[in-house]
């Protein structure tokens, strides 16, 4: 395990060392969170090294006992988000009316391969991927996701509810085809 | 198990993707750049020398003949000649630098000419990223903008491509539409030059 504390004093001092023990601690960690958002290796790529210098930019916000690759991580997986808000994939209004959003339980599912699971997340439409991949993998609440995508809470809850349903059903789809 | 604890073990699964080796050395590049320029040295130096002995002409000039004149001194010349003849990328920064603080105008013809020689001709990558940004302010000149244009076809520095594709995207110039669309369609460009080109792209579309 890397000596935190010792890093984020070296990476205020803006040492180079310090900075490039950072990246290789916590690259593939931000690189595989930024590729299951983004989905596309080139532009996990572009976030992941501006994720760093913009977390070496602002190291001074940060306290020397925080936890500093949960932090870089925040800020790569805000910065993914980011991206793809500029690339404009999605166009939330398309969504139709929003409806009430009710608690439900959590219903027990038999046990899905992970792969089958990772393939039928991947071909959702890309806002039903990308709410599932935040609220669900990256632990977002709605809110974040809300301000993050500048849409209502309500919008991200009822698509979160609309996403599931038919990742249950590419699920379902996908158990029958290969048993 | 519920789907949204199943969906919860995609994030710690064995296969996640690794970081690829050979961006690395274009990390360290961009850290550099961003983090670990040159910093303007507060030395007594040769061109401090020639911006006092410059001042003083300009003076001695005014107060023997009433009325100043607008010519390049000398030893503003001499200055000049330094940025484009340094031997160092370190010395000519620092000389590029020292003449931004000494001279503030705008429309010095000379120091554009400069400039505009050493992002076409230079081969060092800090110097020419520095030569950009040194000349956005002169951005307002046909000249300048047609050279970044040319420099964005011709440039195949990653790190400068980005920076003249950043520049010309904050400058809304929507010439650079074209060459911006042949780079995000060459696959022997790099990922983050071709993904800063699309963000370009999209900000004309904005527009």
């Amino acid at each position: 395990m890397p000596d935190t504390k010792r890093l984020i004093q070296q990476c205020k001092a803006n040492s180079y060392k310090a900075q490039l023990e950072v990246f290789n601690t916590y690259k593939d960690l931000l690189y595989s969170a930024s590729i299951r958002i983004v989905k596309r290796q080139s532009l996990a790529q572009d976030v992941v090294q501006e994720a760093f210098i913009k977390g070496f930019q602002r190291i001074d916000d940060l306290n020397e006992e925080s936890n500093l690759g949960a932090w870089l991580y925040r800020i790569a997986t805000n910065l993914s988000i980011d991206a793809l808000r500029k690339e404009q994939r999605f166009d939330w209004q398309k969504d139709g009316i929003v409806v009430q959003f009710e608690v439900e339980e959590e219903q027990q599912e038999a046990e899905i391969p992970l792969k089958q699971l990772q393939q039928a997340l991947d071909e959702l439409k890309e806002s039903y991927r990308l709410v599932v991949v935040l609220y669900a993998i990256e632990g977002y609440s709605h809110r974040e996701i809300a301000r993050q995508l500048n849409i209502k809470e309500s919008t991200v809850r009822n698509q979160y509810r609309r996403a599931k349903m038919a990742l249950k059903k590419a699920i379902e789809k996908k158990l029958k085809t290969c048993p | 198990m519920s789907l949204e604890e199943q969906l919860k073990q995609l994030k710690t699964q064995e296969e996640a993707p690794q970081w690829p080796k050979e961006l690395d050395a274009s990390f360290e590049q961009k850290l550099r750049v961003e983090l670990h320029q040159p910093k303007k040295r507060r030395s007594f130096k040769w061109y401090y020398a020639a911006a006092a002995v410059l001042v003083i002409a300009l003076l001695a000039n005014q107060f023997w003949f009433g009325t100043p004149e607008f010519k390049v001194p000398a030893a503003e010349q001499q200055m000049l000649d330094q940025i484009a003849q340094a031997e160092y990328p370190s010395e000519q920064l620092e000389a590029m630098a020292a003449y931004q603080e000494m001279s503030d105008s705008k429309a010095d013809d000379q120091f554009q000419g400069v400039l505009l020689d050493l992002l076409k001709n230079e081969t060092q990558t800090n110097v020419k990223i520095e030569a950009i940004t040194a000349l956005k302010p002169f951005a307002e000149t046909p000249e300048v903008r047609q050279a970044f244009l040319n420099a964005l076809e011709q440039e195949t520095e990653a790190l400068v491509q980005i920076k003249l594709i950043k520049t010309l995207a904050e400058l809304k110039e929507t010439r650079a539409a074209d060459p911006l669309q042949q780079i995000i369609a060459d696959r022997n460009q790099e990922a983050a030059v071709r993904n800063t080109a699309s963000l370009a792209v999209a900000s004309f579309n904005n527009q």
